[in-house]
């Protein structure tokens, strides 16, 4: 069919037009070699990650920033956490959002999925192997990374010791047989034996998955399509749960009521090994670490915990791509994430910053687990899909439900959820 | 003596109830770091301000502060400006589809506020006032609630009143200013206080609005000092920070408060 000259004028303006607002939008291109080639201003948005006050951290660093790259200004925004994607999403839609922005693994897939985020594979090209495995997966979404990733946290066993004396368990238990058989000591000597959350607002990142993951069993199918979790190890991992509250050995008021940090029994000092804890929980109520001890994430048929992964991505609608990506590729070097990961307790992505809390054995020993950690489910619908579980799971330990029709409940709505989207 | 007593205990029972989430809040706040064991923590034996040190630890406050007087100041006088005009217009004059008008104003009150937020941010920023006082402002002068308080109220005022001054050839501008508004006083200042409470309190759109760390209100500025896992005690300490002016307002405005809703009632 001919085409109408005027419109096939039309068509070719339009056509040059949007290639020329893409190259201008895009963030194509990596970061150049010479820093005197990238010039721009960069806007960053991060958030209050430390108790300490950002911008005493951050406006020294871009000072530093701009001895290498002069031609770069950077703006870095504290943002409050509250609300911070619907600010975040807000912004992209109205083509005001930042240049660089922080996000953990379960924003980044739902960011990368609506095509908001520029794939930054090209800012660690020449050392992708100093990062970590898991923390690169975490970062990653349909194969390519979209986040490089800044900070990683670790949770795991932790126990109370004097509880442990006094309930004369003497070793730290490493496997789920090894906390049910020091279950009944704990619970002789009027002690909890674990802390098992289950209200609906809690995470399952801190309390089902880990252990769903620890029986060998996933959320989700490997191509994100099926829910999983109503596998014989999903199963399993719901029965040793409910034999823990059956029993006595986790406090029954946590499956329905949400409890302050501050006046849990773990804060009370009546527990006597947690599961999926992290000992700058301690540091927030002024908890002695010297009366507690880390051990392996728990190990049914693998040893696994859940740690987070903080990353910066660069927006799809960045103006300024190659200084948003030196800006990154700075942040995140080793010298600089040793720094960061240090001020505020957490751990590095990077192999070649080392051990960082060697001297403390509290901190120094979660560090070992940090290869055993895994960020979650990495899906655009990983919050919406916990949001579908957590009810189920909570009738199943309330004694609603058995475990299996609770299982094939969730699994049959998560799988309705992944249909539509 | 206790028959004069008696009617007053379910009160003041009331009373003790309404000020205990109050209390807890403040206690709270001056418990800082220390494991909670309710309800014995909620004795302050342990006094300590490190909380509010923690909450207050930026150096924007001032602008902070600043920046929030003017929002809730601005928008209680600018609100009820527009809704006292518009309620009139609604509550007394008669023209075409004035009905349909007004409760298709009214209806805006079942439109979630998540689904307007990206077209009014985009209206905003199209407008170049992103990151501005007015363009913080602007978008929340059209209170349907405002609205309807306003229309409800004049509804009340005797027709004849405008009659009579009309008869005394006093022109629409000087009806509404020397009878109607006089009426309002009552509902304007109920209003005003409610109007600046939804401002003072306002998280969101501020949020979305402003850029700048100095153009922030109050809420968004503590919240950024805010670091994720943050203590009951800096959380409550924060809440009292906010909390404060607003309490000062009430305790101001409160006998015109009393008054609207008095006179509301027997309305």
């Amino acid at each position: 069919m001919q085409m109408n000259p005027i419109r096939r004028i039309g068509a070719l303006a339009t056509a040059v037009v949007l290639a020329a607002a893409m190259a201008a939008c895009g963030s194509g291109g990596g970061v150049p070699s010479d820093p005197s080639q990238v010039s721009g201003k960069v806007t960053m948005w991060i958030y209050p990650i430390g108790a300490d006050l950002e911008k005493t951290w951050w406006q020294p660093k871009v000072a530093e920033f701009r001895k290498k790259y002069p031609k770069v200004n950077v703006d870095v925004v504290v943002q409050p956490w509250a609300n911070r994607d619907e600010q975040l999403t807000t912004a992209i839609a109205g083509n005001k959002g930042p240049d660089v922005v922080y996000l953990i693994p379960d924003q980044l897939s739902q960011y990368a999925d609506t095509g908001a985020l520029a794939d930054v594979t090209d800012v660690i090209s020449s050392d992708r192997s100093d990062f970590r495995d898991n923390a690169l997966q975490a970062m990653t979404y349909d194969g390519k990374l979209y986040g490089v990733p800044l900070l990683m946290s670790v949770t795991t066993t932790m126990v109370n010791k004097k509880v442990m004396q006094a309930a004369g368990v003497t070793s730290v238990p490493q496997t789920w047989d090894d906390l049910l058989a020091a279950a009944p000591k704990f619970k002789a000597k009027g002690y909890y034996a674990t802390y098992y959350i289950g209200d609906p607002k809690q995470t399952l990142n801190q309390t089902f998955y880990p252990l769903l993951w620890q029986a060998g069993g996933e959320v989700l199918s490997a191509d994100g399509k099926k829910c999983t979790i109503n596998s014989a190890a999903g199963l399993k991992a719901l029965e040793f749960v409910k034999k823990l509250i059956d029993n006595g050995y986790t406090p029954k008021d946590a499956l329905t009521a949400a409890q302050q940090a501050e006046t849990s029994p773990f804060a009370q000092g009546k527990v006597g090994v947690t599961i999926s804890t992290a000992s700058a929980d301690l540091a927030t109520y002024k908890l002695s670490k010297e009366n507690y001890q880390v051990g392996p994430p728990l190990k049914d048929v693998k040893s696994v915990g859940y740690g987070t992964v903080g990353g910066l991505s660069v927006l799809q609608s960045s103006q300024n791509a190659a200084a948003a990506k030196a800006w990154v590729q700075w942040v995140t070097s080793t010298a600089q994430m040793k720094e960061f990961d240090k001020s505020r307790s957490y751990f590095p992505p990077r192999k070649s910053v080392g051990s960082l809390y060697a001297s403390d054995p509290l901190v120094g020993g979660e560090e070992k687990y940090l290869d055993q950690m895994r960020p979650g489910v990495i899906s655009p619908q990983g919050r919406a899909l916990m949001d579908l579980i957590k009810p189920h799971l909570q009738a199943a330990l309330l004694g609603k439900v058995t475990p299996k029709q609770a299982l094939d409940a969730a699994a049959a709505e998560v799988d309705a959820l992944l249909a539509r989207s | 003596m206790r028959r004069r007593l008696l009617p007053h205990l379910p009160l003041a029972l009331v009373a003790v109830a309404t000020v205990f989430p109050f209390y807890v809040m403040v206690v709270l706040s001056v418990q800082h770091g220390r494991p909670l064991s309710l309800p014995g923590s909620l004795l302050p034996i342990h006094i300590d301000f490190g909380a509010y040190a923690e909450a207050l630890a930026g150096s924007d406050m001032g602008r902070w502060i600043g920046n929030t007087v003017a929002y809730s100041g601005i928008s209680v006088v600018l609100v009820l400006v527009f809704a006292s005009i518009a309620a009139y217009a609604f509550a007394k004059k008669r023209f075409f589809g004035s009905k349909v008008l007004f409760w298709t104003f009214i209806a805006m009150l079942m439109v979630p506020y998540h689904l307007t937020l990206i077209p009014q941010f985009i209206l905003i920023s199209k407008l170049g006032l992103l990151d501005t006082m007015t363009g913080l402002i602007v978008p929340t002068l059209a209170n349907a609630q405002a609205l309807f308080l306003m229309r409800q109220f004049i509804i009340g005022i005797p027709d004849e009143l405008i009659e009579a001054a009309k008869i005394d050839g006093a022109g629409e501008v000087r009806i509404f200013f020397q009878i109607i508004l006089p009426q309002c006083k009552p509902i304007l200042a109920t209003l005003g206080v409610f109007v600046f409470l939804w401002h003072w309190n306002d998280f969101l759109w501020p949020l979305v609005a402003t850029r700048s760390p100095g153009n922030y209100v109050l809420t968004v500025g503590l919240y950024s000092l805010q670091a994720k896992d943050v203590s009951l005690a800096v959380t409550m300490a924060a809440a009292v920070i906010t909390f404060l002016p607003i309490l000062l307002v009430y305790l101001l405005l409160q006998r015109y408060f009393v008054r609207g809703v008095t006179m509301s009632g027997m309305k």
